[in-house]
């Protein structure tokens, strides 16, 4: 019974990670990025480079805003205020389906010129969940199974590894290859089996909802009910009307707010149905001091400026979930914790990585030109090296592009989603085409990439790492750049040691030649 | 295939029964909600080891078969409201 | 300050994960290390694990719950990973260790702290 349970868990294991392990190395690549995402933004968005202000504009100061989302009939309209990862101002309304966001300086109220970028918080965080798939919530769903498997991944990998505790700190890197890969694989895995648990399944339960929409119906009309009432945000259940009503004063009814968390500032200021009688003006506490999201939202009526709810304290189980939601998201500023889920995330994918490496190694023997493993090979070169070489594509075109470039019909901001795709598959062509030096060669482009990508930061923007290294408000930038060039060196590094293995392989082969 | 599948549906059901007893329990809907969600991937994670685990196919068939039958035979019986 | 005290959180869990991969065989042998007794091994352990749990205690105090534990699960995890590097590419550094713990005397007198120990 126990050696049959192992061996099902064994090919459970297998195949649950050959077939899902590019997704799942895609989103913890991205997702791993995602922990710096508004630091990405401020690296590929030069404009928002802004050294912080002591005081900020009063909130009626962008009341020209409101009323140009009022004339263009929008459904909300808001402003997210800045804070220490972000020190622009954001503001957005909707119309019909398009989004109008337009990046402010606190201090003056001056609109900045537009970056022409998603960058980190608009391309990679929802590439996380969503793969950027919108056919009707595919990429959600792909990524739910990948991590669906993740989940059965971890609990399988605990069962077949024989040895947990006598392996512990087991690592041999003077033994074979395919050694040390498991060796790496079984290190990364089992001591960060805590991080790839706790993160892997709260984010399922983040978007439980969208995954298990059966029991949300049994109980609710629709998944919008439970999701408004989960989130306190019932008062934005309104009936639509036509009476126009100005918006009252946003200072005072904020100042109403901040009293009512004793001083608390709110970081985002929401007008629904913006100029109607029915409008609801919300404000939303900061939440950067714990891990539970509190969601704290205080709403007034937008007309009579009347209080109409505030969210109660959370129940046990919604502070679970708040918890949970709260340690996958981040939102919470702690920089000592935030290295540590970079330095984690990083770690996952390289247990991703080393896990498809071992599957080839064991199997390259044996099976080496069956169709099943060429393709197998292909894949992991593609979406191991092949993301992080795309990704890197699109920090170089971000800086290579000029501002308000046209081409084909799409926008500079497309346009840098299309450098990112076209590398990406270029990589994979690559790995099937030239499967020999797949690794040799790309780890090679992500060096010179990852390099270039520093360098031409310089050349574009003036702030070489001298400068953003001795400026406070630009070390989110030199943080990018110190983990730009560590990866190149790493990179580099890896070149090495591949180019001389290679070489060894070769003087073999013609030594053995020459013998024959 | 047939184990992630049914596994899915099977938990479903099972997340349908476990909202509707507890908001019968009087518990808040969000709160139940909530907690069938969460509670739901454990089980589903149970269901896939299981069903893999086991020699033969016929016992989880069964018991998915079962949860999906209750699951999605209450709500006929239940109206939620709201 | 806070940088000092995240370090020593990260330094006493290096310390105690050594201590606990010292107790086996094959990393006893890599350090170049006598055996330890059997009793002394499940002191040891003991220790470690205190240490393990004093360090939880210190973070969930100094940082709040939430931080703290996840702080704490995270420089564990680091921690160990640390261990096993060092173990893999240069054991010889853990060897003052073990031969301290063999000792009779009191072998926890951290006076010793592993090079490398910051992360």
């Amino acid at each position: 019974m126990e050696q049959g349970f192992r061996r099902s868990m064994e090919w459970l294991h297998t195949w649950a990670g050959v077939v899902l392990g590019s997704v799942l190395f895609a989103v913890f690549w991205m997702g791993t990025l995602s922990v710096f995402d508004n630091e990405i933004d401020r690296w590929m968005k030069p404009a928002t480079r802004l050294p912080p202000s002591p005081q900020t504009l009063s909130l009626e100061a962008f009341r020209p805003s409101l009323d140009e989302a009022i004339a263009a009939k929008a459904a909300f309209w808001n402003i997210i205020l800045p804070n220490d990862r972000q020190p622009e101002l954001q503001l957005r309304y909707k119309t019909g389906k398009t989004f109008v966001s337009h990046d402010v300086d606190p201090k003056s109220g001056r609109m900045l010129p537009d970056s022409g970028t998603l960058g980190g918080t608009g391309f990679i965080f929802p590439f996380h969940y969503t793969l950027q798939i919108e056919l009707r919530d595919m990429g959600e769903w792909v990524v739910g199974l990948a991590a669906m498997a993740m989940l059965v991944l971890c609990v399988s990998g605990v069962i077949i590894h024989r040895k947990i505790f006598a392996e512990f700190f087991t690592f041999r890197p003077h033994k074979k290859s395919r050694r040390v890969l498991l060796d790496l694989h079984n290190l990364c895995g089992v001591l960060g089996l805590p991080f790839h648990v706790f993160l892997t399944f709260s984010g399922l339960v983040i978007l439980g909802a969208t995954y298990f929409p059966a029991g949300v119906h049994a109980v609710y009309a629709n998944p919008r009910a439970y999701f408004f009432d989960a989130n306190n945000l019932s008062f934005l259940a309104v009936k639509p009307d036509r009476t126009a009503a100005p918006v009252v004063s946003l200072d005072e009814a904020a100042t109403r707010a901040r009293a009512m968390w004793g001083g608390d500032v709110p970081q985002t200021v929401l007008v629904a149905n913006p100029g109607k009688a029915s409008s609801r003006l919300a404000f939303f506490r900061v939440n950067e001091g714990h891990v539970v999201m509190d969601r704290d939202v205080v709403a007034f009526s937008g007309a009579t400026g009347a209080l109409l709810s505030r969210s109660p304290p959370l129940s046990p189980v919604m502070q679970a979930q708040r918890f949970l939601s709260g340690l996958h998201l981040i939102q919470f500023h702690h920089w000592v914790l935030r290295w540590m889920y970079f330095v984690l995330g990083l770690g996952s994918c390289a247990m991703i990585a080393t896990g498809f490496l071992f599957w080839q190694e064991s199997r390259r023997k044996k099976q080496g030109n069956t169709f099943g493993f060429r393709l197998v090979e292909g894949l992991t070169s593609g979406s191991v090296t092949g993301i992080i070489l795309a990704t890197l594509a699109f920090f170089v075109s971000n800086r290579l592009l000029p501002a308000n470039v046209h081409w084909l019909g799409q926008g500079r901001a497309a346009l840098e989603v299309w450098v990112f795709y076209t590398v990406w598959l270029a990589t994979f062509v690559h790995g099937w085409v030239w499967p020999r030096h797949v690794w040799l060669g790309q780890s090679a482009a992500i060096a010179v990439f990852a390099a270039g990508a520093v360098l031409l930061n310089w050349v574009t923007t003036g702030d070489h790492p001298l400068r953003t290294l001795t400026h406070r408000y630009l070390w989110p930038v030199a943080g990018m750049d110190m983990v730009l060039l560590v990866g190149a060196g790493l990179a580099l590094l890896a070149t090495l040691r591949l180019a001389r293995r290679v070489g060894a392989h070769s003087g073999a082969s013609q030594r053995v030649e020459g013998a024959g | 295939m047939l184990a992630v599948v049914m596994g899915y549906f099977a938990s479903s059901a099972f997340f349908t029964v476990l909202s509707v007893l507890l908001v019968g329990m009087g518990m808040p809907r969000a709160e139940s909600v909530t907690l069938g969600i969460m509670l739901t991937f454990i089980v589903y994670l149970c269901l896939i080891v299981w069903a893999f685990a086991a020699r033969a196919a016929g016992q989880p068939v069964v018991v998915f078969c079962l949860l999906i039958l209750c699951g999605y035979g209450l709500p006929l019986f239940v109206r939620h409201g709201g | 300050m806070a940088v000092l005290l995240y370090s020593a959180f990260a330094v006493v869990l290096f310390l105690a994960f050594a201590l606990l991969a010292l107790t086996q065989f094959a990393h006893r042998r890599a350090t170049g290390a006598a055996d330890l007794p059997p009793e002394r091994v499940g002191q040891t352990r003991a220790v470690a694990g205190l240490l393990v749990g004093a360090v939880l205690c210190v973070t969930t105090y100094t940082e709040g719950g939430g931080f703290g534990f996840l702080l704490w699960v995270g420089l564990v995890s680091l921690a160990a990973c640390a261990v096993a590097l060092v173990l893999g590419w240069c054991p010889a550094l853990l060897a003052p260790l073990a031969r301290m713990m063999v000792l009779p005397a009191s072998p926890f007198s951290a006076r010793h702290q592993p090079p490398g120990a910051g992360g």
